[in-house]
């Protein structure tokens, strides 16, 4: 409604008049569009009622991942709680958990596929579309396969465990080098379980409810603890809470009646709990377990109850004790170098752990006495030593001997027990495909897997891919030294890394950093790196092309835990993609179709979209094989069904007995668990838990279905002889090349022993005597321990960064106004724009130090020190002064400091001023069966900056 | 003359929105090249200014420079100088907040929705592009007073609380002329849309 006097109120210069502009221009611009469609009323209708639902998943901010709900308003995640479902966590969360959706929605998070621009570590990129990105990859792999072979490429799959769309494609592509980040967790301290049971990963039996049978045939939860003693031997379950229920379930067990044991040189959360705390040197656990061994074997008395610490109905599911025990009894008598005194003995142990006799023999007196009981040890303790095998089995030994295993409130053995998943969907039948490869001029044909790097070049033994010792590979390529293909030398030529950030966690930063830039001419040495994850880590500054992942929260896939018993989580798509995340799905189907296009032979439709056109059936084939364990143990879950039966098929069909019962295979086989069956039941799947599961072979994977105490033996079947044991698969290849590994021959060794072995540590002067000369100059050990919720990928969570841990992770930052800094054409550059944060008001990763220590070297808490190794490694940090660490020790948080990625927020702007323990980790140094970087065998001196 | 000023407002935020939009294309940038202006006010000056920071001609390494400063300043990876989301300026430097769950219903009460369904909707490109799409809305006349009313409420409950953050952040971080000069058109524009202007627009429906 236009009036004249309106009108006229107006002037020219009161409005902005496009005068002169012509037609064509103004149809040009028009024809740019808003942006926007319209959609249908009914549409607007149902977005608007969008109201709020709650979608069962499972969680991702550490590998516990734990089931969660999540709450979704008008398409957008608006809070998390715990699955009230799941026994694995009940419905709590730990505060990664309720911090995830800022994971989720972080302005940091990887967008777009970007390509780099310039040199590898700068950290400059171009956005370019997905097609581009695939083109770029495809391109290098099918060369690289042509000129070497597949080979040569690495797919690294990182510390999330859903992984198996990437194994599969790599696998079918033809690489033998699919892994995951176990390597450089925690491999020594896995080495007894694996050997003597053919598992991994010894918890207490506190995971509460669990589903058990009841004598009037109904599956009842069980809430009791039965636990009646629990001792922690460097491990921390309040901080480093990846196994969830041991956290609530260490308070539980404790206001029932359980002793609570921590071993540890520093005062953790944990310990904190505990009815003792014992301040233990670094790198002597095994010289504690041998003692308590050696103690309770010289005083066990079958006779007396008050030290009867045996309990002999072990061996009814053992073999090999006498062996082991008279290796382990043959160093009695032999005196240590180091100190004069009698290996094992108390005054022995005394001298090497720092603790007193005494106390130790209360320890092994307790352990031995209290039934039921578990030792426990963790990954930043004996996991990151060069000799955490010996502790390892010896922890197993004891917890055999003693009768622990598999009792009600005793200790459990979870990779034996967990749910299987990934079946046919992890790829494992094509690398059994052959190929022929040039091997001093002749042809050589063999399996795929036959040309893996490690199995069959420096580290036989090694059960996860020796990760660690990548750098060295990549510089100097792979020699391989058994099987068939012994000789061949070839070349490493692709990584992939996904979802992990070797270049801070992998071992040495700088050797990491060395193989990843190091050059041949113009061409870098490794060709092709590509880094795919949603937030930045200091890897990705390193890639040449990033793919950006979907966040756990807009993907699909099956949760991997540690519980008592079969349980499975499903993850499921909670919100749309955001930018332009893919699946893992989706990376493994666009990836396959391009390398298919591109005429790469392996790659077939068939194995790819034509099987799996969903994302749901590729997790549906993954799930086929849950749960996948024996049936065994105390109260029998199915006493329809016959013992030692391998169990497929979701708990209902089992329960009703829907099932087919194949007797020459010993499968009971119900309905194929499915995504959409989880769904409609909580997003869990639960199977009745059992114990006693060792007996009559159970759940035990060795050859021998027994728990061995030798791990390599002879057996005869139908007249032939046959090696038998965990070691003899390698030791018959070192037999068959006449070449023993490089790092057990450093041991003195010529092939992997039989039982029972003693090494020690490296870097350490108070154990081995290699290292004693440091021990005055280099007065402190390093140790490192694990703050959940600021490791390495969790950083740039902004609520997580606020949280002060445990003495390493403290709000001792100072003032600063914070150059902004992006990255940018020319690398790390400050921005122009400053931001002020206040001084104590975000947590740093510091250098946890006893004040007693800190005051002989005029320290107060929050100076600036600088760590240095022997080797001249060095880091810095700030101290921070306590009373709860043994003196003559440093803790640091692992992956907390020295961040030098512009993805981490806040973290990234104190890097000069916190540690990286990696800065100091010897290169050349990884624990000689496994291969595993010796991140806690560290010595310095310390000077004040 | 209102219908020359409500076409102008809706040459502006369709040009806005577009060149937000990434990637920046050869027609976008010729388009807004191709325009031309009469008086001397901040709105035809700072055109001026962006006009002026095209490269002539404007060929495939200009645009592709364009671009890489583009990703530098508000695409990622990592931190970015000009974070071009609401909810990062307004809900603790975080996304999907209140403000882009309340763009969204918005977007639904009006009957549409972002063509580009990944990214949050409260993005400067979406937000100055559902201005245009008001601003068109605008030019049916029983549509008018209810387009130019919402326009208000839109600027001043969505746009305006957090553009001067982001154009602060844009000018100092910028490297290219081109988005610092981008920036102060677009405050310009902004500006000259205040409440007195689309009031009196109101007025004259």
């Amino acid at each position: 409604m236009k009036t004249q006097n309106s009108e006229k109120q107006l002037s020219r210069r009161d409005f902005l008049k496009l005068s002169g502009v012509g037609a064509a221009s103004l149809a040009a611009l028009q024809g740019l569009g808003s942006g926007f469609k319209p959609i249908s009323a009914a549409a607007v209708r149902a977005a608007l009622q969008d109201n709020a639902k709650y979608v069962y998943t499972a969680c991702v901010m550490c590998p516990a991942e734990c089931g969660i709900k999540v709450k979704v308003e008008n398409g957008v995640a608006s809070a998390i709680y715990g699955n009230v479902y799941g026994p694995m966590n009940t419905n709590g969360v730990c505060a990664k958990g309720a911090a995830g959706l800022q994971m989720a929605y972080n302005a940091n998070r990887i967008k777009y596929p970007m390509i780099r621009v310039g040199e590898r570590g700068e950290g400059k990129f171009k956005r370019v579309s997905w097609d581009e990105a695939l083109d770029y990859i495809a391109d290098k792999l099918i060369a690289i396969k042509k000129k070497i072979g597949a080979e040569a490429a690495i797919m690294d799959a990182g510390d999330v465990t859903d992984r198996d769309p990437y194994w599969y494609l790599f696998r079918a592509f033809g690489s033998p080098h699919v892994t995951e980040h176990g390597a450089i967790c925690d491999t020594p301290r896995r080495h007894g379980p694996k050997i003597m049971f053919g598992g991994k990963r010894v918890e207490p039996d506190v995971m509460r409810p669990v589903l058990v049978r009841q004598p009037d045939g109904s599956l009842k939860n069980d809430y009791s603890y039965r636990t009646k003693l629990i001792i922690y031997a460097g491990w921390n379950p309040f901080t480093a809470t990846r196994i969830n229920y041991e956290s609530r379930g260490t308070v539980e067990a404790k206001l029932a009646g359980a002793k609570i044991i921590v071993i540890d040189p520093a005062l953790s959360n944990t310990a904190t709990k505990a009815d003792q705390w014992i301040p233990i040197r670094p790198g002597t656990d095994p010289d504690l377990f041998a003692a308590i061994l050696r103690y309770i074997l010289e005083n066990n008395d079958d006779n007396d109850p008050f030290r009867r610490y045996i309990d002999w109905s072990f061996q009814e599911y053992s073999q090999g004790w006498d062996e082991f025990l008279a290796a382990f009894k043959s160093r009695w008598n032999k005196k240590d170098p180091l100190n004069g005194l009698k290996y094992f003995s108390l005054e022995w142990a005394a001298e090497r752990t720092g603790i007193a006799a005494e106390k130790i023999a209360e320890l092994a007196h307790t352990y031995g006495i209290t039934k039921p009981a578990a030792l426990v040890w963790g990954m930043n303790g004996i996991g990151h030593h060069y000799n955490g095998y010996v502790a390892s089995i010896i922890g197993t030994a004891l917890n055999v001997i003693t009768g622990n295993m598999e009792v009600p409130g005793g200790a459990i053995d979870t990779e034996l027990v967990k749910s299987d998943k990934g079946g046919k969907a992890k790829g494992e039948d094509f690398v059994k495909r052959e190929v022929t490869r040039k091997v001093n001029g002749q042809d050589v044909t063999g399996k795929i897997e036959e040309l893996h790097m490690d199995y069959y070049g420096d580290w036989p033994a090694a059960w996860d891919d020796v990760v660690g010792d990548y750098p060295r590979r990549f510089l100097e390529g792979v020699t391989l030294r058994y099987g068939p293909f012994r000789g061949y030398k070839y070349p490493i030529k692709a990584f992939f890394m996904r979802t992990g950030n070797p270049v801070i966690t992998g071992s040495n930063t700088a050797h990491w950093i060395e193989a990843l830039t190091a050059k041949d001419g113009d061409e870098y040495r490794v060709e092709l790196v590509v880094y795919i994850d949603t937030p930045m880590l200091e890897t990705g500054l390193y890639a040449d092309v990033i793919l950006p992942e979907a966040s756990y929260l807009e993907r699909m896939s099956l949760s991997d835990i540690y519980p008592s018993h079969q349980v499975i989580y499903l993850r499921d798509f909670v919100i749309d993609k955001l930018h332009e995340s893919k699946t893992q799905y989706d990376i493994m189907i666009a990836l396959a179709k391009k390398l298919h296009e591109k005429g790469d032979p392996d790659i077939k439709p068939e194995d790819f979209w034509e099987k799996f056109p969903t994302e749901e059936d590729f997790w549906n084939e993954a799930l086929k094989v849950a749960p996948g364990r024996a049936h065994a143990g105390e109260p029998l879950p199915y006493p329809k069904y016959p013992v030692n039966y391998k169990l497929i098929g979701t708990p209902d069909s089992l329960e009703t007995g829907k099932v087919t019962i194949d007797d020459e295979k010993k499968v009971v086989q119900g309905e194929y668990v499915t995504a959409q069956w989880l769904r409609e039941h909580n997003g869990v799947a639960i199977w009745p838990m059992s114990w006693h599961r060792f007996n009559n072979g159970g759940v035990l994977k060795t050859a021998s279905k027994k728990v061995e105490f030798v791990w390599d033996y002879e057996v005869e079947k139908d007249g032939e002889k046959q090696r038998k044991g965990q070691y003899s698969k390698y030791n018959k290849l070192i037999e068959a090349a006449g070449e023993t590994p490089f790092a057990i021959a450093k041991l003195g060794w010529q092939k992997y022993p039989s039982t029972f072995y003693w090494f020690e540590t490296v870097w350490n002067p108070y154990t081995n005597p290699d290292y004693a000369k440091y021990k005055d100059e280099y007065a402190f050990q390093v140790i490192w321990g694990r703050v959940h919720h600021a490791m390495s990928g969790t950083q740039l969570v902004d609520w997580l960064g606020r949280i002060p841990t445990e003495d390493l992770w403290a709000p001792l930052n100072d003032e600063r106004v914070v150059d902004e800094i992006v990255i940018g054409e020319n690398g790390p550059t400050p921005s122009g724009r400053k931001v002020r944060l206040a001084k104590g008001s975000w947590c740093i990763g510091v250098i946890q130090m006893n004040a007693s220590d800190g005051h002989k070297l005029g320290l107060k808490t929050g100076d600036l020190v600088e760590l240095e190794t022997p080797l001249g490694h060095k880091t810095r940090g700030k101290v921070n002064l306590v009373e709860t660490i043994r003196p003559g020790v440093l803790r640091m948080a692992m992956g907390a400091g020295g961040r030098f990625s512009p993805g981490l927020g806040l973290t990234y702007d104190f890097r000069d001023v916190t540690p990286n323990g990696n800065d100091l980790t010897d290169p050349n140094k990884h624990s000689p069966i496994m291969g595993m970087p010796t991140y806690a065998d560290i010595i310095v001196k310390v000077k004040k900056l | 003359m209102t219908g020359d000023m409500l076409e102008t407002r809706l040459v502006l935020y369709r040009l806005l929105a577009a060149l937000y939009r990434y990637p920046l294309r050869e027609e976008t940038l010729e388009a807004l090249r191709s325009l031309s202006w009469e008086q001397d006010d901040a709105v035809a000056e700072a055109l001026r200014q962006v006009q002026s920071a095209l490269d002539t001609p404007l060929n495939e390494a200009a645009l592709e420079r364009l671009n890489v400063e583009m990703t530098r300043l508000m695409e990622g990876p990592g931190v970015t100088p000009a974070v071009p989301y609401a909810s990062y300026y307004l809900h603790g430097q975080q996304l999907m907040g209140p403000s882009a769950q309340a763009a969204r219903r918005i977007y639904l009460e009006w009957g549409v929705a972002p063509e580009q369904g990944t990214i949050p909707p409260d993005h400067i490109a979406l937000e100055l592009g559902f201005l245009s799409f008001l601003a068109e809305q605008t030019l049916e006349d029983d549509k008018r007073q209810d387009a130019l009313r919402a326009s208000l409420v839109f600027l001043r409950e969505h746009l305006l609380p957090w553009l001067p953050q982001f154009c602060a952040a844009l000018e100092t971080s910028a490297r290219e002329p081109f988005f610092g000069a981008l920036s102060r058109l677009t405050r310009q524009v902004v500006a000259a849309d205040d409440p007195r202007r689309l009031g009196q627009l109101i007025e004259l429906s």
